[in-house]
């Protein structure tokens, strides 16, 4: 029956019938700046992640007869030397690694999380949405900074010990780095829950989830089946917004020195170390202008691919 | 809603409906006040957890590596750590709570009570925020208001990018550029606190970052407020019934957009408290930021878990006042 349906009223919807948000990628792309952003960012990708294998060992070597040298092609260092003679190219693209791990691992909790907390608050409703979304409050109530650092505080030295116990001792340098993935991802997970509760509380009462309740369908068939696929489109949106905010936060921490701990650079500890290394009689302008530049530069496209999302999925936002 | 109906047929006297309205009000009020309980509940519940349970032992890290066992009992006994986690009058978790209520927040490490030193640290940290955010306020939505007008158009789309690469330059940078030039190359402001300088000397220039810093977010945020209220139908009424631009914009736009700009200008309004931990480290004023700082620099666990409690407290009261708000300024919004 449905098939029958589906095939005598496909032919008919050409271009001209159907409706502009049929064609949510092909907004996407006529949107210019985030066509762009989504080229440029690729490339930033592919360089940092590409360039791994040589970085990884490049980092942390030092050179001494080449500190504070100015960006130069012969030896190959065009974003200069750092202080302690370490070369600020491959540093910038390990930091890269780093800094964009850290957002991607931040957008997929706050994913896994915030995408379930809000489903199941919203759909459940009455007193265990009450509750669960109580616990967002105080969360939201504490500054995030704050719950970075209490999380920090309180779990970086059992990790430390547990993972001594499993990979043999030395192991501080991953226990921070996970801490720091852990805590900024468990603080970006609040804002997404908060929209995907408010999602399904709409589409809640829309009639094909009355129809699916009335047909019958278990609750998990329907939040999987039926919610999901609409939730789809926050999601994705979110989710590009909380990398670049996630990777704002770890620069944030690194300015204040709290962050993701030397000799492992991102690109906020590169250039809060380029700003120490400034004074009065000499600049180093390169030891803070690369990395800013290219944490700039990733904040901009993440941004404007998310807007360029939001367009594509958000009717409301358009022009 | 029904209630109301049947309450006008009862009393057709307005009066009388007013004070309908106020003693569901009221009722409101009291218990939004009872909901504070549990969430201040939570924080607390959430900081002794992470402190006293997961964090381990605070007084050997006081301590330091190379103290001896008296030491460590000496500090164990005056942060009173000697005493029961739970289950006793005088138990950690219960102090922890009666001290909270009290706002006795201990010693710091330097035996300042932790109490004087946020005190002594509010007064530059609110000079610095309160002009800060107010001004931002101000001059985004006044921008916003106009950007939202001449929407789709070439200013408009300048503006934006504009805002989005300033959201994306790192806050670094604005203070390190501001701080060389204004006041390093051209000496217009003093570069860093000193104790003889006056307020208004030092705060200027952190102000002006933080102005420039914040704008573009803000500015993005309300235009799409404003262009929400904008494609409504009361503004194509008010159009059509031959209303003058400034008009509808400032007696109908901007009196709509009034709502969701209260919720995030009052929920705001506590996070000023905090200080700002970026520009009060580089340009040195002791604030409350700076405190912090300082705090998680020495692992100063009474400062942070008094600095936690206090701004969770401040966002509830704000969080009711909004709501309070809501309730004034709509009327359509129910008590129930």
């Amino acid at each position: 029956m449905t098939t029958t349906v589906g095939t005598t009223i496909e032919p008919e919807l050409t271009d001209a019938t159907r409706s502009a948000g049929s064609h949510p990628w092909k907004r996407f792309w006529r949107n210019r700046s985030a066509t762009v952003s989504l080229i440029v960012l690729g490339i930033i990708i592919f360089a940092c992640f590409g360039t791994l294998m040589i970085s990884a060992k490049e980092y942390h070597v030092q050179d001494l007869n080449a500190n504070r040298q100015p960006p130069q092609l012969i030896p190959f260092a065009p974003f200069g030397y750092d202080i302690l003679g370490r070369n600020i190219f491959w540093r910038c693209l390990f930091g890269g690694v780093v800094s964009l791990g850290i957002g991607l691992a931040a957008a997929a909790i706050s994913v896994i999380i915030g995408t379930l907390w809000g489903a199941v608050a919203g759909w459940y409703g009455g007193r265990i949405d009450n509750i669960m979304m109580r616990l967002v409050d105080v969360l939201y109530g504490l500054p995030y900074i704050l719950l970075i650092i209490l999380l920090k505080i309180a779990f970086e030295p059992k990790l430390i010990r547990l993972l001594d116990r499993i990979f043999g001792p030395g192991q501080e340098r991953t226990a921070n780095i996970v801490i720091l993935f852990l805590a900024i991802g468990g603080v970006s997970w609040l804002t997404m829950a908060r929209v995907i509760r408010g999602q399904v509380l709409s589409l809640k009462a829309q009639p094909f989830i009355e129809a699916a309740r009335a047909l019958g369908l278990p609750a998990r068939k329907i939040l999987l089946r039926h919610l999901l696929p609409n939730l789809v489109g926050p999601i994705i949106v979110y989710a590009t917004l909380t990398v670049p905010q996630a990777i704002l936060q770890e620069s944030f921490l690194s300015f204040l020195g709290i962050g993701v701990q030397a000799p492992v650079p991102t690109w906020g500890s590169l250039a809060a170390e380029g700003v120490k290394a400034i004074n009065t009689v000499v600049s180093f302008w390169w030891m803070v202008v690369f990395p800013s530049v290219l944490l700039g530069l990733t904040l901009l496209c993440l941004n404007f691919i998310g807007d360029g999302l939001r367009d594509v999925f958000d009717p409301k936002t358009k022009r | 809603m029904g209630c109301q109906n049947i309450a006008e047929l009862i009393w057709p006297n307005a009066q009388r409906i007013n004070n309908f309205r106020f003693d569901k009000m009221t009722s409101y009020i009291i218990r939004r006040l009872l909901y504070i309980i549990p969430i201040v509940f939570g924080v607390l519940l959430l900081t002794f957890v992470l402190f006293n349970l997961v964090g381990g032992d605070i007084s050997l890290e006081i301590a330091g590596k190379n103290a001896t066992q008296e030491t460590i009992d000496e500090i164990r006994a005056e942060y009173g750590l000697d005493k029961p986690l739970f289950l006793s009058w005088d138990s950690q978790f219960i102090n922890h709570f009666k001290n909270a209520l009290t706002f006795n927040f201990g010693r710091a490490r330097d035996r300042e009570p932790v109490i004087d030193k946020i005190k002594r640290g509010a007064g530059p940290s609110l000079a610095l925020t309160i002009p800060m955010f107010f001004c931002t306020l101000i001059i985004a939505i006044s921008l916003s208001l106009i950007v939202a007008f001449l929407r789709g158009s070439k200013w408009d789309v300048i503006v934006l990018v504009v805002c989005v690469s300033g959201m994306s330059v790192p806050y670094l940078s604005f203070i390190l550029f501001g701080q060389y030039f204004f006041a390093y190359k051209w000496g217009l402001f003093p570069v860093f606190f000193s104790p003889d300088l006056a307020m208004p000397q030092y705060v200027a220039l952190p102000i002006i970052i933080g102005i420039v810093a914040g704008l573009g977010g803000n500015l993005r945020f309300y235009r799409t407020i404003m262009l929400d209220e904008m494609r409504s139908d009361y503004v194509r009424t008010a159009y059509a019934k031959g209303l003058s631009t400034t008009r509808v914009l400032f007696k109908h736009v901007l009196k709509n957009a009034m709502i969701p700009i209260i919720t995030q200008v009052v929920l705001a309004i506590p996070f000023l408290f905090l200080g700002s931990l970026l520009l009060e480290r580089f340009f040195g004023i002791p604030g409350l930021g700076y405190l912090m700082i300082d705090a998680i620099g020495a692992r100063d666990y009474f400062v942070i878990n008094a600095m936690t409690y206090i701004s969770a407290i401040l966002f509830v009261m704000f969080n009711l006042i909004t709501d309070l708000c809501y309730a004034l300024v709509d009327p359509r919004i129910s008590f129930e």
